[in-house]
């Protein structure tokens, strides 16, 4: 029987959709049969950051209203063995499903996957509750910023509400040079009034927008500092003690561009 | 940036991710506005072929179905289905 | 209708002035239509000070509904007879509050207790809602988004950053106390204050209570009494 985890933030732009592509990535890289299920229903994104975009033909309310059989809507990523997407409807909203057949549907996940990563929408209605509804697990994805802090609260109280007792955060797209001039929240910061176990951070890091143009998640990657993070956060959640990495500035003005323009790859 | 950008391009040839990006947008967007899933069209053409498999001696590696935009203004979310199928001969029916 | 109440706006409040032989409908009338030709302009006004009009106690709690709901002023204070009364009742109350306890406790310890109190043991999160008819004890912080309603005391060890409301049912001798006071709003019956804008954020713990009619916060080592 595998595992319910749900990436959730409460408001949206923060990397929950990254996070679940890359941590589901990196689970199916370490051997394991990992389905990814994009709850966000009417403004589906999972497939696009996957690059399984051109595959769907069945999605998760085709199955729940009985059209199509759930092995037809699951689409195998040809990339990485054991990596599966379940994706969300574009055309209906997310009263199409409900809590019960969302329930249903995830047990029956369970059954056959190591791994079931639940991509939340943003908010806190009728698509969040669906999410978490059947979640053993939650990672809370948050960036170091007034707004975001306060949203990332109200999510964690809501969930330890509804009986996710497990959650985690993620603090994403850090910066050293603004929290070195003190313009950002630190990790502690942020730790501090949220008052939950940390799983990892990731640096602010411009692969990441070049893995999503690519539809090539960034863990994938080597040598990314970001791609770095996802690891360490994957290998963590496989129980292994990693320590949190070192930020780097990243380099910035015309010469290190020109330098960086010699040294890697364009892609 | 840009022009170093486009320099660089065409001394190396390599695509820019961002072009690859705008092509796949592109391409769900399309999807998205006329409401076909992305993946019908693959599996609409593996049964046309089976069907005219049965009649037609079809050449599979220069046939082309696609879903296109109908032509006229840049607006319009009504699309159509274009198969082009060059036909080798008539099968002898058994 | 201008010749039954006066307007005149200070730094962050505004004092009306009503002409004592108009009818109340009258008066409402005239003050609803002078705040909401300016909504704006008023909308967020800190205090609203009433003089004259001589009004009931129901009156004086309608207009002061009306100013609170309708244009969103945060409190309002008559003055006139009244006031002096108030100020009376407050003080009997609280000096036999005293005298009941230092009998009970027979320390000399000056202390206050509604009786019932509950005890936190977590951060209060934004969004959630505590309501209680005693004091209220959290140990943790109590985060920007969240809610605190007393109807005794409230004591934050830790950083208050959301919404106290202590003396809920109208005790303005209740008080509100922080290891960090920080807070989105802070009530004591019916004063509200919010922070003024050059806060300095200080590090050590902090106790607001009601003095005359302004919300007091002192450094907590230094309550006299």
């Amino acid at each position: 029987m595998g595992e319910a985890i749900v990436i959730t933030s409460g408001k949206g732009g923060v990397g929950k959709t990254t996070a679940t592509a890359n941590i589901g990535t990196g689970l199916a890289m370490h051997g394991h049969k990992v389905v990814l299920v994009d709850a966000d229903i009417g403004l589906r994104n999972l497939d696009v950051v996957i690059g399984l975009e051109n595959r769907i033909v069945y999605d998760i309310v085709d199955v729940v209203e009985g059209t199509c059989k759930l092995k037809n809507a699951l689409i195998k990523d040809k990339k990485t063995e054991g990596l599966y997407l379940l994706p969300a409807a574009q055309t209906r909203d997310k009263t199409a499903v409900s809590s019960e057949q969302m329930t249903t549907l995830i047990n029956e996940l369970k059954e056959e996957f190591d791994f079931v990563l639940i991509d939340c929408p943003a908010g806190i209605e009728h698509g969040f509750k669906n999410a978490i509804v059947a979640a053993d697990k939650a990672i809370v994805v948050t960036v170091p910023e007034v707004s975001a802090v306060r949203d990332a609260d109200r999510i964690i109280g809501l969930l330890l509400a509804n009986e996710v007792s497990y959650v985690r955060l993620i603090i994403n797209r850090l910066r050293k040079d603004m929290i070195d001039a003190g313009n950002m929240l630190d990790i502690d910061d942020t730790l501090e009034i949220l008052s939950v176990d940390l799983l990892g951070i990731v640096p602010e890091d411009s692969d990441i927008i070049r893995s999503s143009n690519i539809g090539e998640p960034v863990i994938i990657k080597a040598e990314s500092p970001s791609g770095i993070a996802f690891r360490n956060i994957v290998a963590r959640i496989l129980g292994e003690n990693v320590p949190l990495m070192e930020l780097k500035k990243e380099p910035a003005g015309f010469f290190a561009s020109i330098k960086k323009l010699f040294s890697r790859k364009q892609v | 940036m840009g022009s170093w950008a486009n320099f660089i391009q065409k001394l190396t040839g390599k695509t820019q991710t961002k072009d690859v990006a705008k092509e796949r947008l592109k391409f769900v967007l399309f999807h998205d506005r006329s409401e076909i899933p992305p993946a019908l069209v693959d599996v609409i053409k593996d049964e046309i072929i089976a069907v005219l498999d049965k009649y037609l001696d079809i050449d599979q590696t220069k046939m082309d179905v696609e879903l296109t935009r109908l032509d006229d203004d840049t607006r319009t979310t009504a699309s159509a289905l274009v198969a082009s199928i060059p036909i080798k001969g008539v099968k002898k029916l058994q | 209708m201008s010749d039954i109440v006066a307007f005149r706006g200070k730094q962050s409040s505004l004092e009306i002035e009503i002409a004592s032989e108009a009818d109340f409908s009258d008066i409402l009338k005239a003050i609803s239509e002078r705040m909401e030709s300016k909504r704006s302009f008023f909308s967020g006004t800190a205090c609203v000070k009433i003089a004259g009009g001589s009004l009931a106690e129901e009156q004086q709690r309608e207009l002061e509904g009306m100013l609170i709901k309708d244009y969103g002023v945060l409190s309002v204070e008559f003055q006139g007879k009244t006031r002096p009364q108030i100020r009376v009742a407050r003080q009997a109350q609280a000096r036999r509050e005293e005298s009941t306890l230092t009998s009970e406790l027979k320390s000399g310890v000056s202390s206050k207790t509604t009786g019932s109190a509950v005890f936190i043991q977590e951060t209060v999160r934004n969004g959630q809602r505590i309501d209680f008819d005693g004091d209220i004890v959290v140990c943790g912080d109590v985060n920007y988004g969240a809610e605190l309603v007393a109807t005794g005391n409230i004591a934050v060890m830790g950083a208050l950053r959301g919404k106290a409301h202590a003396g809920s049912s109208g005790d303005e001798t209740a008080v509100v106390t922080a290891y960090r006071l920080e807070p989105q709003q802070l009530r004591i019956g019916r004063i509200i204050a919010i922070a003024p804008k050059d806060t300095q954020q200080v590090n050590y713990p902090e106790i607001a209570r009601v003095t005359g009619d302004a919300l007091v916060i002192a450094p907590v080592s230094r309550v006299i009494k």
